[in-house]
């Protein structure tokens, strides 16, 4: 299993070189680019989420590299598959260190895979190589030893449920239960719900646990029970949208009716494509009572500039999901993921702009140095020694209209108890 | 190929074999399986241990920091070991921070208890994860934390039972290899011993021609060249034996053949039935008497084929239990067959009965000489003794009036007394000489009716001790006059015997006489025993006895022992055949025994009746009547002359009244015969066939009153009128005629006399048939000088019944509707044809 993804890493990589290495003949800069390394999970149940993140920061990176790249220099991604498997990931982060060209490592998915990792990081035969951006809000890489090492855009875990814990505290939804995965990224939702509540002085009435890697057709019966036996006011569900979706089906074909809160990393319209589908199939609107927390602004906000680059970039690029996807994905015209990605490229490229004007400051020196960066959104970005999260705000999203819009307070009102 | 009962060798070999391995194996296998299993249990623990160790170990800084995912980032690697079912962290509060259940932690492992100093191995049994071996170890004693690690022990067994099942396979693998290269190996040594067997068969199944091929060079090899030359040996013995059978075959058939033509030819009809009645032999003269044509009779029944009295000789002989049996048996188309049967039987090698058989000649024209023979002398013994008799009655009155009336007026003259003698002797010689040959005529007569079956037997309860006494009366004069005495010796309680009182009487008179004849010597002993169911009567003598080779012979018809030239012949030599006959009739033998000059013993036998005591009555009354009664065949009856007087029987046991109705009677012309007694009068009036018994009632022995039942019913004398005096006033039921009541004067009693005599004497009268408007033939009254009887044609049967003597008219118009050859042959009966209206009589 892990040899196969190991072989797989290989076959890709020097494909892209391959490719590389005949655009960069073309524009006379053969050596000279920014090579950042990316390990998501392109297959697999989470595949969504690796692919929509790799779109958003190839829609931004397209457009930079059109534009002269980072004086002169292009920037691309190199993929290599993890499936959102640790060990896979570990293989993968061992390559990308090992060669000499990759800049950092950039975009990587998932909880279980990002804290495995950690200790690579801190040094692995004299390579060290800074993570930027990691698709995950847990804890481990925002705390030491690791935080010198990775640079965080996305709020974390504990900020998103502290917000929603907030929003259930005020609508009078104070028995919540707890479905999650039954690893790290489970756990951190899970320690992020139970310190949220034990502030207001309450404890999980209930939590049930599925294996990740679990599929949308399996079934969450039994987990349902365990939480519908527990008579919560509200589920909050830390997993992938796969398994989320699953849940919310069976909870909702049980009678489980109360509000079920997502947090950002289930890819909220792969999420609802799923429930979608099921919906049409079962003749039952799955889509009612979600509350989905964000890391990002909804990209149906178009008052925002970055909104309107970002589909702008999307619409007119394309971007095709990496070489190593599973064919049958179906790529998402727009998505929270994918407008993280391009948020994260966008970024990344104030960084490499810094790096480049003063390479001296190494990557993490021109990262620390970023500060009130406007990306377009309402919210500006700053980075230091201290601080490598940029971004702490959390957005509520839910469905209208068969799309994640912006939560309005009548919203919420309707579900207060 | 004989079959094998059972299980061959092999199979038995094989199936040990394979319990054996089997045996084998499983324990192997479970041993090896055990020691893999208590080896991996072992190792879990360790290996849970090593795991709980080492995330102790690592997890100590986390847990202070309350990094919940960080820990659950390090134990889910450890999950993926081969083995842990689980493994989940505590913090110092014993809340569980991080664990890998789904969809829930079990209740059940929250209340595990810790040791805060050392590690703890628990074994549970948890829902959804079965046996678990529970290893729990303290993250800085307990400050920390605790760490559990479950190792799966379904694992162990699945291992377990994994480790037994391959085992098993690969035993069972080899196991079969095993059997193949047996197989092999055993095929090569049983197909020689399957070939053997096979020859062996073929030779039980005397074909001598087959080979066998075994050129393995050992021991089997040699085993079949000596069958081969075993079965040259077996092949010329069978030739040999067969030749000698179908030689001995030939024989028997031709014998067979040589017997079958004797069978065939016999002139005497041969049948044989075997045991169960079924016919076996028949053969052509059997079938010609019988008619049964030329149908196949084998397993027919005898009884089915023949008539009755051949199945009952059949049936007699063919289960071997009794002597030879013969019968005179009826053939077809009137012929008379005699026919001998007696069993088969053989007696080697074990007793054992094969039936009977029956042989049957034709006799027919035997017994028609024999009653040719029988007739004849009948014939002739009747015209004999009719003439004989006429001869003796005359010789007799003739010698009486020579005595009565002429000798006593010759016997002054001188001249004449020596004719007187002579003629007197000779008077003598004529009547003796008469007697024995009416004796003889009628003994020849009587056998002659005996063997022509003609005679009338009684059946009556005898008693034998009665029998020999009135013999020894009979007798009496005879051995008185020799003066040799006869001694009766009679067995009390002796059983009565069934048959005809008078024959046998007539067989004991015939023995005594003999005796008497033949011995000097006293005394004659005459004895009578009981001898099982018989009743053995013998005369013994200390005569002269009777040659052992005569014992047999002196039974013959006229066959009497000694020169009968020299000996005077005393008798006719017919006693002893008579003898026989009778005795035979009654189911007896008769026998002699003698020792030659020291006296001759006859015995004879007669099987004894059974009679119940009930009868006892009925029987006295019979036997009484018996006593009176005698058989005119045996006693020779005085002719009756017509001219005679009448003659009256006076019966009375007071001398006086003999003596006076003597006088009365003789003096009225009448002739007087005296009985003492009442048998004495039964026999007498028997014997005389008086004119008139005049009898008194009280008697000493049998009274009047039963004399004169008897006498009634005795049909010779029951036309006797009976003249009854009695001295008492009360004598209507006597029973006789008339009854006079003492004292009688003469007067009366010569009326009265006259009266029955002229009433009821039609012995010398004459019937006439038709009616008596017819007018009287001049010259009957001739004839007939004392009445003439009209009757009708019908009833003159009834006056014969009645005792009718005399002459009988008929006139010639009604001799047809009579048999008058019938009439005329009665004795005492003259017939006489009247001519029709001519006025003349013709006698015949």
């Amino acid at each position: 299993m892990y040899f196969r993804f190991y072989s797989r890493a290989w076959l890709v990589s020097a494909w892209f070189v391959v490719v590389f290495c005949t655009l960069a003949a073309a524009s006379a800069h053969a050596a000279d680019h920014y090579v950042l390394g990316m390990s998501a999970a392109f297959s697999g149940p989470s595949r969504g989420l690796g692919v929509e993140l790799y779109r958003g920061s190839i829609a931004c990176f397209t457009h930079i590299n059109q534009n002269g790249g980072i004086n002169g220099k292009p920037v691309v991604i190199i993929t290599n598959d993890d499936g959102y498997q640790p060990n896979p990931a570990i293989m993968n982060t061992i390559e990308f260190m090992k060669k000499e060209e990759t800049s950092c490592l950039f975009n990587y998915v998932g909880t279980p895979t990002v804290t495995r990792i950690l200790p690579l990081l801190r040094g692995y035969n004299r390579h060290r190589k800074l993570l930027f951006f990691p698709f995950t809000g847990a804890e481990p890489q925002r705390q030491a030893p690791y935080n010198e090492y990775v640079f965080n855009l996305r709020a974390s875990y504990r900020q998103e449920l502290a917000g929603i814990v907030k929003q259930f505290m005020i609508i009078g939804r104070k028995r919540l239960a707890v479905f999650y995965q039954a690893d790290a990224y489970g756990r951190s939702g899970w320690d992020g719900t139970r310190r949220a509540l034990a502030s207001c002085g309450l404890d999980i009435v209930g939590e049930a646990t599925y294996r990740r890697g679990t599929r949308f057709v399996d079934s969450m019966q039994e987990q349902v029970q365990i939480i519908k036996g527990s008579r919560p006011d509200g589920v909050i569900s830390i997993g992938s949208y796969a398994a989320c979706a699953a849940f919310i089906r069976d909870a909702r074909d049980m009678g489980l009716e109360v509000p079920i809160a997502n947090v950002s990393f289930v890819g909220s319209e792969n999420m609802l494509s799923l429930l979608q589908h099921a919906g049409k199939a079962n003749g039952h609107d799955y889509s009612k009572n979600l509350i989905n927390t964000q890391v990002v602004p909804s990209y149906e906000d178009l008052s925002l500039p970055a909104v309107r680059e970002y589909r702008a970039l999307m619409d007119s690029f394309k971007p095709a999901p990496p070489p190593e996807a599973d064919p049958l994905y179906q790529p998402l015209k727009y998505s929270f993921t994918s407008f993280e990605g391009f948020l994260n490229a966008k970024v990344m490229t104030r960084i490499l702009e810094k790096f480049d004007e003063s390479p001296s400051l190494g990557l993490a020196g021109a990262a620390e140095s970023l500060k009130d960066i406007d990306l377009g959104i309402d919210v500006t970005v700053s980075f230091g020694p201290d601080r490598h999260q940029g971004l702490n705000r959390v957005y509520f999203t839910t469905v209208r209209d068969g799309k994640f819009v912006p939560m309005l307070e009548e919203q919420w009102d309707s579900w207060r108890k | 190929m004989a079959k094998i009962r059972g299980m061959s060798i092999f199979k038995k070999m094989g199936l040990l074999a394979f319990a054996l391995f089997g045996a084998i194996s499983i324990l192997t296998s479970i041993l090896t399986a055990y020691i893999l299993y208590d080896r991996m249990t072992k190792e879990y623990i360790s290996k849970g241990s090593a795991i709980a160790k080492s995330i102790a170990g690592a997890s100590q800084e986390i847990l202070l920091n309350r990094d919940a995912a960080t820990v659950q980032a390090m134990i889910d690697q450890y999950l993926e070991i081969e083995g842990v079912a689980y493994v989940f962290v505590m913090d110092a509060d014993r809340f569980v921070v991080s664990h890998t259940f789904v969809p829930q932690m079990p209740p059940r492992l929250t209340m595990l208890h810790e040791f805060k100093q050392e590690q703890r191995i628990d074994e549970l049994e948890i829902e959804s994860y079965g046996r678990i071996i529970d290893i729990c170890e303290p993250i800085l004693a307990g400050v920390a934390g605790y760490v559990h690690v479950g190792m799966d022990k379904e694992l162990i067994e699945e291992y377990f039972w994994s480790v037994v099942l391959k085992m098993q396979v690969l035993m069972i693998a080899i196991f079969w290899v095993c059997v193949g290269t047996l197989y092999v190996v055993t095929r090569r040594i049983s197909r020689p011993l399957a070939q053997l067997t096979e020859y062996a068969e073929k030779l039980a199944a005397h074909d001598f021609s087959a080979t066998i091929e075994i050129r393995t060079k050992d021991e089997v090899d040699m085993l079949g060249r000596t069958m081969e030359s075993m079965a040259k040996e077996l092949s010329t013995l069978f030739t040999d034996m067969e030749s000698e059978v179908s030689k001995a075959t030939g024989d028997l058939r031709e014998h067979m053949v040589y017997l079958s033509a004797i069978i065939d030819n016999l002139a005497d009809g041969l049948v044989v039935v075997s045991p169960s009645g079924s016919v076996t032999v028949i053969n052509p003269a059997m079938r010609e008497f019988f008619d049964l044509g030329d149908k196949d009779y084998r397993g027919f029944a005898a009884t089915d084929v023949f008539p009755t009295e051949v199945s009952e000789l059949t049936t007699a002989i063919r289960i071997c239990d009794s002597d030879t049996r013969s019968a005179e048996i009826p053939l077809s188309r009137g012929r008379t067959g005699k026919a001998v049967g007696s069993s088969i039987c053989i007696e080697e090698p074990a007793r054992q009965c094969l039936g009977g058989v029956v042989l049957i000649r034709d006799i027919t024209r035997e017994k028609e000489l024999d009653q040719l023979k029988t007739d004849f002398i009948a014939t002739v013994s009747h015209e004999l003794r009719t003439p004989m008799t006429s001869v003796l009655g005359f010789a007799k009155i003739i010698r009486k009036k020579l005595e009565q009336a002429v000798f006593p007026t010759l016997i002054e003259k001188s001249d004449v007394e020596k004719a007187v003698i002579q003629v007197q002797e000779n008077m003598e010689i004529i009547v003796s000489e008469a007697e024995r040959l009416t004796e003889l005529i009628n003994d020849v007569l009587d056998i002659a009716r005996m063997e022509a079956g003609e005679i009338q037997w009684r059946d009556q309860v005898v008693f034998m001790p009665d029998v020999i006494r009135q013999s020894l009366d009979s007798t009496r004069g005879i051995w008185s006059v020799k003066g040799v005495e006869v001694v009766a010796d009679v067995e009390s309680g002796l059983p009565p015997v069934r048959g005809d009182r008078g024959r046998l009487v007539q067989v004991l008179i015939n023995l005594i006489s003999n005796s008497i004849k033949f011995t000097n010597e006293s005394p004659i002993i005459c004895r009578a025993r009981r001898d099982g169911h018989f009743v053995l009567v013998s005369v013994s003598d200390h005569g002269v006895g009777i040659d052992h080779d005569d014992l047999e012979s002196i039974f013959d018809k006229f066959r009497q022992v000694g020169d009968t030239l020299t000996d005077k012949p005393a008798g006719t030599g017919l006693g002893l055949p008579i003898c026989r006959q009778i005795v035979e009739y009654h189911g007896g033998l008769i026998w002699a025994e003698s020792e030659p000059g020291k006296g001759s013993t006859f015995f004879f036998s007669i099987p004894a009746a059974r009679i119940r005591t009930a009868d006892t009555s009925v029987f006295e009354e019979d036997y009484k009547c018996v006593l009176s009664e005698s058989d005119s065949t045996m006693l020779v009856r005085e002719a009756t002359d017509p001219d005679a007087a009448p003659l009256i029987l006076v019966v009375g046991d007071d001398p006086t009244l003999g003596l006076f109705l003597k006088d009365v009677f003789t003096g009225q012309g009448l002739r007087v015969a005296v009985a003492g007694n009442g048998e004495e009068a039964m026999e007498m009036a028997s014997a005389l066939l008086p004119n008139l018994i005049a009898m008194d009632l009280m008697m000493p022995g049998m009274d009047g009153h039963t004399i004169i039942k008897c006498l009634y019913k005795n049909s010779v004398t029951n036309q006797i009128p009976i003249l009854v005096l009695s001295a008492l006033t009360d004598t209507v039921s006597s029973g006789g005629d008339i009854a006079l009541t003492r004292p009688v004067d003469d007067v009366r009693l010569i009326e009265v006399v006259r009266a029955l005599l002229l009433e009821k004497d039609i012995r010398g009268s004459c019937l006439i048939l038709g009616n008596s408007d017819r007018p009287v033939y001049k010259g009957l009254s001739v004839l007939c000088p004392e009445s003439i009887t009209f009757c009708p044609i019908d009833d003159i049967w009834k006056h014969i019944e009645k005792g009718f003597r005399g002459i009988v008219f008929i006139p010639v118009e009604l001799g047809e509707q009579l048999d008058i050859s019938l009439l005329s042959r009665l004795p005492d009966v003259s017939v006489v044809i009247l001519p029709v209206l001519t006025g003349r009589e013709k006698s015949i």
